[in-house]
């Protein structure tokens, strides 16, 4: 079983009381978390930014327990996914519709769909849109610094050298930093989309 | 480049960028995620400082009973400051944040933390020198000779205060510190307020004069005389304009310490007010000047009423005459 080292080592360090290990825990996760529950609860900014704070706050009393056979990130998501339908219940606002496609157990992928004609069915309409939030989700799950730069290159087109005075690193170091976030990236994507097709199929004959 | 990268490219290229929350909902929860964190973790340090001080007791108990020496080593207590004044009810923070409420606390030691209830306020003579000041609702912890951490609530300091007030060194003091969540404010030879408010979301640091170091937990700002520097999240530090007097700071002198005015002349008094009032001090003219250095006080003793009310006292004995005007105390003959 893969053990996540760096993880386990901030975590120590966290319990220890060491500033920088919190902030660095906190600046890593909540905006990610932040997200992760603002696509679960309709988009409504206020309970995403309860909600994550309630993950974080109910990881820090568990901490002790976490044993790194898990990313941390992955383990506050499960906290998270806990929290948001204790909140949704909470609220009354329980919801049985809304099937993320990256909560499924088995997601397939489909990359190669993102070359979709510009006449599209509604169901096309809705597998693109879907596409394209994967590639958030997936931008978060990779290590931080990884979505950070992919998100600063292609999605806000800032230059190698704009990227390279933000993290007070070398172009080259970007560079090489761009490729690795790039292999992560379609490594992490394919493997979220992996299935897509089935299981929507599914869902149509259910 | 390959077809791959260039297709992963176009890919990223149409997705947004992903949503974040604002700044100021990010700071306010990075302060209660904080708030959990230090509780988690400060439990943990102390079991784990009671599990290595019983198993150090342990060996140790182990040791002195084989050679049957006991000796017991001093509790090095260190004093940061004396009470001069207090009024309303104070209290001692204890274990689990118990208020413990005290009539007759002298000597303020390094590790307590105290609490003014509304309608209190404390003066202290700090003990490496400077006069310190909370108001009511304020809640500090003395963490060293040099240091405080402000919960909430206001603190002015005055590094160099009147040498009439007793038992204060008005010779100026070292280094001084207020810690507080959203930064850390420091002294740089000056008379300052700092203020968090209860909810912890905002430094406020007025200066009255000299300037004063800002370590904000993402700004630094050095603030000087005549501004209000407020600390909120990740937000730029926001200056405003503080003119040293008024409203803001009539608790200061509300709690004023006592002053001796025996063999004291009508001038320095005069100048302890303005300091304390936030006024400079203007004469008529210089005969006016001389005729206050030459106006010496006696048979009046230790003076606890506040510079507001001596002021008013001590012209009824003296031919000089005072009166407001903004910023100044403008002294005259009175003819």
């Amino acid at each position: 079983m893969a053990v996540y080292l760096d993880d386990k080592r901030l975590v120590k360090q966290i319990l220890a009381g060491k500033e920088e290990a919190f902030d660095r825990f906190f600046e890593e996760n909540f905006a990610r978390l932040y997200r992760f529950a603002l696509v679960r609860l309709s988009d409504d900014p206020d309970a995403a930014r309860e909600v994550a704070q309630l993950v974080l706050t109910r990881a820090l009393q568990k901490l002790h327990t976490y044993r790194a056979e898990s990313a941390l990130f992955t383990w506050l998501c499960a906290i998270c996914r806990n929290e948001t339908s204790d909140w949704l219940a909470k609220q009354g606002r329980y919801r049985e519709h809304i099937i993320l496609v990256e909560d499924f157990p088995e997601v397939q992928a489909v990359v190669d769909s993102l070359q979709i004609p510009e006449q599209m069915s509604p169901e096309h309409h809705y597998r693109r849109v879907e596409l394209l939030r994967l590639i958030q989700v997936t931008l978060d799950k990779l290590p931080p610094k990884y979505g950070d730069v992919l998100e600063w290159k292609y999605i806000e087109g800032h230059s190698v050298k704009e990227i390279s005075g933000r993290l007070k690193i070398g172009d080259e170091a970007t560079q090489s930093l761009l490729a690795r976030a790039k292999r992560a990236f379609a490594e992490v994507y394919t493997t979220l989309t992996e299935g897509l097709d089935q299981q929507w199929s599914e869902i149509r004959q259910s | 480049m390959s077809n791959s990268d260039e297709s992963l490219e176009q890919l990223l290229s149409k997705a947004a960028p992903r949503p974040v929350p604002d700044d100021a909902a990010t700071a306010a929860v990075r302060e209660v995620v904080r708030d959990e964190w230090r509780v988690v973790s400060g439990q943990r340090r102390r079991r784990k400082t009671w599990l290595s001080l019983a198993a150090a007791a342990t060996i140790l108990i182990a040791v002195f009973s084989i050679t049957s020496t006991f000796r017991v080593s001093e509790v090095e207590l260190i004093r940061v400051a004396e009470i001069q004044r207090s009024f309303g009810a104070v209290f001692i923070v204890g274990e689990q944040s118990v208020l413990i409420p005290v009539d007759d606390l002298k000597t303020i030691h390094a590790g307590q933390t105290i609490r003014t209830d509304r309608n209190a306020g404390i003066a202290l003579a700090w003990a490496n020198g400077g006069s310190v000041r909370f108001d009511a609702n304020t809640t500090v912890e003395f963490r060293g000779e040099n240091s405080i951490y402000l919960h909430d609530g206001k603190v002015y300091f005055d590094s160099t205060p009147s040498e009439l007030i007793a038992e204060v060194d008005g010779a100026g003091i070292g280094d001084f510190e207020i810690e507080t969540r959203q930064g850390r404010v420091t002294h740089v030879g000056t008379q300052f307020m700092t203020e968090v408010d209860s909810k912890n979301e905002k430094l406020l640091v007025s200066v009255r004069e000299g300037r004063v170091a800002v370590a904000g937990r993402y700004h630094p700002y050095t603030a000087v005389r005549g501004e209000q520097v407020v600390f909120s999240g990740r937000q730029p530090p926001l200056v405003l304009n503080d003119p040293g007097y008024g409203e803001n700071w009539s608790w200061v002198a509300r709690i004023s310490p006592a002053i001796n005015t025996d063999g004291k002349s009508a001038y320095h008094f005069l100048h302890w007010a303005g300091r304390e009032l936030g006024r400079k001090i203007e004469f008529s003219d210089e005969a006016v000047e001389r005729m206050a250095r030459t106006d010496f006080m006696m048979g009046m003793g230790r003076l606890e009423k506040g510079p507001v009310e001596a002021l008013r006292l001590r012209e009824a004995t003296t031919k000089l005459e005072w009166r407001y005007k903004e910023g100044t105390i403008y002294v005259s003959n009175g003819e």
